[in-house]
């Protein structure tokens, strides 16, 4: 039984180890000048942050990071808002053909995002919402995932709760909002983690419909330091890559604590 | 103080008709308990009385308006759920005044309703607690609390004890009986614990499958069972039933026993019924022998059990009595006790009954 667990650590250490190297071993070169890189050094022999000063002088990263955030903060923000009140309605208002319409949510789960991407740009072009924050998040506000996960876990929620705050003359928004909301903490912040890091991390979408550095996501700001002079000073690039990981990484570990409090929140409720 | 008054009150879901027919006022400040076997249809009553789900025909009214298209908030009326429906994220304060603001009370008249409701419940040193925090018949009072303190004048419960040991619920009965004396509210309370509708209710509602088999005060309900359905139900251990036919003699049981009921009827055919705590030891004159199956000595009272037509009976002799399986015991029931129901298990009337009762008063 321990020489069981032992090897299933010393496997677990070493897949960590082969998943995190990329990262360490960039977050090493970002250390390094542009030398070192070149002399295939694994670890840096002078560490200094040169380099993310460089990354912030000499290309516009800090606005990257800025559309960046925005956009993913106006995803989340939407997504979340959409899918818990279609969710609300799904599970607690009593209307003509909702399974029907619940199905057709979930159908749109089966078409594939690319699919819709041509009619999406042109919408977005005829609105004139190229370069703009509006163009990179809107068409992603309506969330038939995120309207399922929510579904489920309101389902949880006893009717009965419903109907006493009905009974109370309780209205449908300040039930939403005072009891649906804050009982389904938990799968609501799975769900805006979920939204920010998808957001955070695409790529298409804003390719297509920006083309200014002012406009441009730090996903695409990276892209075009290929074609930069920047491209061959590696450890620039580098510096700008941890810039962009940072912010997932903080977002997952306070998300993560988050939801083992709400998991555990729940078990002895 | 408020009257219910259901008119012809039926519910259909789909092509199923759960609730048929149902008539009955319900007066202002009674305690009116709706009573039934699962099933029944008691919860659907309770709730469409209380505008959760919709009425198919018929009329209800309250205080003698036409409320069938109100909704629940506009009815006036508390509810107290089964699981009792709690707001598991607020504290025990926010729960019980959650919802105070649609009645246009400020802060401070809030606090002070659910302090005084807190108080009427011994609540008060639980109010910054969540639910999860408090016991079960904590829970039940939080749910209680939330009911009076709306104030509403009508009050609706289902099943509010069934989650309740059986020490705690004899304590909640008495304290939910005594709220609603005090506060003059008129009650409607759904069990299908009969024992709980007997000692708690003005009157009765007996339903089965949607039909209302008799309404009345819990005695008349026991005395008096407008049908088979009612004997059986009420009471514990049930009316002891056997379908006699009439003979010169009397009324035969298929084992050939002969009962003497005080009825005046033409029927060929009917039911015999009897209360096991009708059934005595007799002293001189003997009903029927009876051959015993089985003997409980429950301490203040025994219980026989033993066969009569093909039924089992079932006697109750107060104090404990020395007997064994297999004994024949004498025993005795008066005529003016036994009920007959006819071939539809309807109820027959005894003979003149008035006029036996002013009788032995002279004698
Ligand atoms: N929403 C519904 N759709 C279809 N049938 C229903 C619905 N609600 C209740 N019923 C049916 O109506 C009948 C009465 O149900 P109801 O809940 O009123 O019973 P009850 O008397 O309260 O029983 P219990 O003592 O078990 O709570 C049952 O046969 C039930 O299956
Ligand atoms: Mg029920």
């Amino acid at each position: 039984m321990r020489l069981r667990n032992v090897g299933v650590y010393v496997l677990l250490v070493l897949s960590a180890v082969v998943m995190l190297f990329p990262i360490a071993y960039a977050f090493s070169i970002s250390l390094m000048d542009g030398k070192e890189v070149l002399q295939g050094h694994l670890l840096p022999r002078e560490p200094s942050f040169e380099n993310y000063v460089a990354a912030f002088e000499r290309i516009p990263m800090m606005t990257y990071l800025l559309n960046s955030l925005i956009v993913a903060l106006l995803v989340m923000i939407g997504q979340v808002v959409l899918s818990s009140l279609a969710a609300f309605a799904f599970v607690f208002i009593d209307f003509k053909g909702k399974g029907l319409i619940f199905m057709l949510f979930l159908a749109t789960m089966m078409v594939p995002w690319e699919a819709t991407m041509v009619p999406n740009f042109l919408t977005i072009q005829s609105l004139g919402w190229l370069n703009s924050v509006w163009g990179l998040s809107v068409p992603f506000f309506a969330l038939a995932f995120g309207t399922f996960l929510l579904r489920q876990q309101f389902k949880t929620i006893p009717y009965e709760m419903y109907e006493a705050s009905q009974i109370a003359g309780i209205s449908r928004f300040r039930f939403f909002w005072n009891v649906v909301l804050p009982v389904s903490k938990t799968p609501l912040v799975t769900l805006s983690v979920y939204s920010f890091l998808t957001t955070w991390n695409m790529y298409l979408w804003p390719l297509l419909v920006t083309n200014t550095e002012q406009a441009r996501t730090v996903q695409i700001g990276i892209k075009q330091m290929q074609s930069n002079e920047v491209a061959s000073d590696w450890g620039v690039v580098m510096a700008a890559v941890i810039l962009i990981i940072i912010p997932t990484l903080v977002l997952l570990f306070a998300g993560q604590k988050h939801l083992q409090e709400g998991l555990t929140q729940g078990a002895i409720k | 103080m408020k009257s219910i008054q259901l008119q012809q009150l039926t519910k259909s879901f789909g092509e199923t008709e759960v609730i048929r027919g149902i008539d009955v006022t319900i007066e202002a400040g009674e305690f009116f308990a709706l009573v039934g076997p699962s099933g029944c249809g008691k919860s659907t009553m309770l709730r469409m009385i209380a505008g959760l789900e919709s009425i198919t025909s018929g009329t209800l009214r309250i205080d003698g308006v036409a409320a069938n298209g109100m909704k629940p908030s506009e009815r006036h009326l508390s509810m107290v759920f089964q699981n009792y429906a709690l707001y598991p994220h607020m504290t025990v304060e926010k729960n019980i005044t959650f919802g105070l603001h649609t009645k246009g009370l400020t802060k401070l008249e809030q606090r002070e309703r659910c302090l005084q409701a807190a108080e009427t419940l011994g609540l008060t040193d639980y109010l910054k607690r969540k639910p999860r925090e408090l016991s079960g018949g904590q829970r039940q009072r939080v749910a209680l609390a939330r009911a009076i303190v709306t104030e509403a004048p009508i009050c609706l419960m289902d099943e509010p004890l069934s989650n309740l040991d059986a020490k705690l619920r004899a304590k909640m009965r008495s304290e939910i009986r005594q709220l609603q004396r005090k506060l003059g509210l008129t009650m409607i309370y759904v069990t299908h614990d009969q024992v709980e509708a007997m000692t708690m209710a003005d009157r009765i509602m007996l339903l089965n499958e949607g039909e209302v088999q008799q309404v009345g005060k819990p005695l008349d309900l026991y005395n008096k069972p407008a049908n088979t359905f009612v004997a059986s139900f009420i009471g514990s251990p049930p009316m002891n039933l056997v379908e006699v036919t009439r003979q010169e003699k009397g009324w035969m049981a298929s084992d050939g026993r002969i009962f003497h009921p005080n009825a005046l009827t033409e029927v060929p055919q009917a039911t015999l019924g009897v209360r096991p705590e009708q059934i005595k030891p007799a002293d001189e004159d003997v009903t029927f022998y009876a051959e015993l199956k089985n003997i409980e000595v429950l301490g203040t009272e025994t219980i026989l059990a033993f066969d009569v037509g093909g039924n089992e009976w079932l006697a109750k002799w107060p104090g404990q009595w020395p007997l064994t399986v297999g004994e024949k015991v004498a025993c005795y029931v008066d005529p003016k006790q036994m009920s007959l129901f006819d071939t539809n298990g309807h109820r027959i009337e005894p003979r003149q009954p008035k006029l036996f009762e002013a009788l032995e008063v002279f004698q």
